[in-house]
């Protein structure tokens, strides 16, 4: 038990370490669009930061959204579908041990 | 310490007789309002003017940080009546509220990532919100990792409690983190943002009403599922009183 304690304890620090020592060098090594670009002035940032509008028209993008899309919706049956796999292996494994015990104890109260 | 509720000897879901009914209820809404959310998503809801196509990731990210506010709030409140009543119950309600509260933190700080990606130009920025996200995610990756084996004592048991009720102000501030502190995450539901353009409410509000339905359905199968580790190991402590597990 002690050892799932160091892990805990060891995995929040060390990670707050982590991050805390190379967050502002990750920030600082991303590409930032530059001022004057399209979609990156002040005024356009403040609108999408606080409304969502329709797009009227034919779409033309730079950064290919589609496939940001479809990868963003990927991930999130991928999270779901491991937490069920995780939810029925423990199910499985747990009636197993369920089956043998009351087995065991049923021999034991018989004999 | 003894226990106050020894796990029940039968596999049912929790909620006794009405949960006979209530769980296939649960799975076929969800797959329901899973469904038409996804159409409703990818074929009916237009495309946002500046973002394009990318801002419909808003529709999974939105119900999945919801989703993990439930799952959190719910390990959190079980741990602090577990801390109080030291009933077994709350505890695998708070095992699961965590785990299921973290696998949708992680759909959380993924998603968010590939459309910022399109639309600030970086993958990640030190944002209030983004950063107790991951803080609040740290948290309970520390209660999991205490709580994964399945042979957690009862000192492990209380200290873990203790993180995850730890854990409650973290999601507090989360939430006011983007009102409070000046950030670059968007504030489209709040009194200051825009708000949504009419044609996009229904494909959000279905999504939430999926997301909230999926996210009781994990909740209620992994705590049925630690309600029954519970009982293996009451049962694998009373075998090993009576000498039954040296043979095996």
């Amino acid at each position: 038990m002690m050892r799932s304690w160091i892990l805990a304890l060891s995995l929040v620090w060390g990670l707050s370490a982590l991050f805390s020592l190379a967050g502002p060098s990750l920030v600082a090594a991303q590409d930032t669009p530059s001022v004057g670009e399209p979609g990156s002035s002040a005024d356009a940032e403040s609108d999408r930061a606080q409304s969502f509008r329709a797009m009227t028209g034919p779409a033309t993008e730079d950064v290919p959204g589609g496939a940001l899309l479809i990868g963003a919706y990927g991930l999130v049956w991928l999270f779901v579908l491991a937490l069920v796999l995780r939810i029925g292996s423990v199910g499985r494994k747990v009636a197993r041990d369920l089956t043998r015990l009351e087995r065991l104890l049923a021999d034991a109260e018989e004999g | 310490m003894t226990e106050s509720s020894p796990p029940s000897t039968t596999s049912s879901p929790p909620g006794g007789g009405a949960a006979g009914f209530l769980w296939p209820a649960l799975w076929v809404l969800t797959v329901l309002l899973m469904g038409i959310s996804l159409y409703e998503i990818f074929f009916v809801a237009p495309a946002e003017v500046q973002m394009g196509i990318v801002q419909k990731i808003f529709y999974f990210h939105v119900p999945s940080a919801y989703a993990m506010y439930v799952g959190f709030v719910t390990a959190g409140v079980a741990s602090g009546v577990y801390l109080a009543r030291r009933d077994e119950r709350w505890d695998s309600i708070a095992v699961a509220g965590a785990e299921v509260g973290l696998a949708f933190c992680a759909i959380v700080l993924t998603t968010g990532p590939l459309w910022a990606r399109k639309a600030w130009g970086v993958w990640w920025a030190w944002d209030p919100r983004l950063t107790t996200t991951l803080l609040a995610g740290m948290i309970y990756v520390a209660f999991v990792s205490l709580r994964g084996s399945g042979a957690a004592g009862q000192v492990e048991k209380r200290f873990a409690a203790g993180l995850a009720v730890l854990g409650l102000p973290v999601l507090v501030v989360i939430h006011y983190s983007v009102q409070r502190w000046r950030g670059q995450h968007p504030t489209v539901i709040t009194k200051r943002g825009g708000g949504l353009d009419p044609a996009m409410y229904p494909a959000f509000f279905l999504s939430l009403a999926a997301f909230t339905a999926l996210v009781a359905l994990l909740i209620w199968a992994r705590a049925r599922v630690e309600r029954q580790r519970q009982r293996v190991l009451a049962l694998e402590m009373l075998a090993a009183e009576q000498d039954l597990l040296e043979g095996e």
